[in-house]
């Protein structure tokens, strides 16, 4: 089935006999970009789902107020961004632990992840990539993994341009040099 | 997907560069089959009244029917007094010292109770003299026989 636009999926979405069809369409449209970006954020394919099933209720119950002036993807990717954000807040307080803490959980998951299929090296790439504060590696994401432009990104994140390309900048370097030591490897 | 097409940022970072475009996350095999209606669900749940359990659908109206049947009940046992029926209420009215002679009452107990001010007291003050006092009597047409015994 070929993709609907932005302006067909509102239009059947605003239709009381259309509406969870629309939204049904929507869900199959934006759900494997918008998992593989939350996935990368929160490295678990549960607690990926979790924050992926709020992303689409959160969708569900916005649609309305959507002005179509807007990118729908745009407007999901916003909510990915914000509702990732929140899920590794929520796990740091939960935890009552530092960052590398944290980190250090997450380099667990991803060793005892039986969804994980990277050689030694994507391996040592993701335990670089979930070094970098979590808005840093929210940019590194969105450019690096998912070859977003700075304009784009810059609605998701609500963050200037010249901003995003400095944060970029510095992860591309701290991540290189990650991989080219022995820091990260703990193989 | 809008793809960068700027200027490389990874000619400086060669294994990043080597690295890109690789995906090494596994999805289980038909979570985006099952997914959209998973989340469906979840979203009409959000939207529609939840149902309510059987035992409250029988027990709900059977709480409202009790409750009428016992005001019901409380309006019969004590019915609200008719507007011209004043039976009930209390009533305040003006005592004279005649009236309470003639009502039984023991003079002497409402003088102690009313103490030596009162007007009671003056009303029923006699003179000293026992002519005066046989002329005031029967002056005010009282019960002379009683009093004569009484004094």
């Amino acid at each position: 089935m070929s993709d609907l636009s932005d302006s067909e999926l509102l239009d059947l979405f605003r239709k009381e006999e259309s509406r969870n069809y629309a939204f049904n369409l929507l869900v199959r449209q934006y759900q494997q970009r918008l998992y593989a970006f939350i996935r990368r954020m929160v490295t678990d394919h549960d607690e990926a789902k979790d924050v992926l099933q709020n992303v689409f209720l959160k969708a569900w119950t916005g649609l309305d107020g959507f002005r179509a002036d807007a990118q729908l993807y745009s407007w999901l990717y916003r909510i990915a961004h914000n509702e990732s954000l929140n899920h590794l807040r929520k796990m740091r307080r939960g935890l009552f632990v530092s960052e590398e803490s944290v980190m250090e959980k997450l380099t667990t998951t991803l060793d005892s992840s039986e969804h994980f299929s990277g050689d030694a090296i994507q391996r040592k790439l993701q335990r670089a990539v979930m070094r970098l504060p979590d808005k840093q590696r929210a940019v590194f994401t969105m450019k690096y993994f998912e070859g977003m432009k700075y304009e784009t990104m810059s609605e998701v994140t609500g963050t200037s341009v010249g901003a995003l390309k400095s944060s970029y900048h510095i992860a591309v370097k701290k991540i290189e040099e990650w991989l080219t030591t022995d820091q990260t490897s703990g193989d | 997907m809008e793809l960068n097409d700027g200027p490389d940022e990874l000619r400086d970072a060669p294994v990043l560069h080597s690295l890109r475009g690789k995906d090494p996350f596994v999805v289980p095999d038909g979570f985006f089959d099952s997914f959209p209606h998973a989340v469906q669900q979840q979203a009409l749940a959000k939207v529609a009244p939840r149902p309510l359990a059987p035992w409250r659908r029988v027990l709900r109206p059977a709480l409202i029917l009790g409750s009428l049947a016992l005001i019901a009940g409380l309006a019969v046992r004590w019915p609200a007094p008719a507007p011209n029926d004043t039976s009930a209420l209390l009533t305040v009215q003006d005592w004279t010292p005649e009236d309470l002679v003639r009502s039984g009452v023991d003079i002497r107990s409402v003088q102690t109770l009313l103490g030596p001010d009162e007007s009671l007291m003056d009303v029923v003050e006699l003179p000293d003299d026992d002519h005066a006092v046989i002329a005031y009597l029967e002056n005010e047409d009282l019960p002379f026989d009683l009093l004569i015994e009484d004094l």
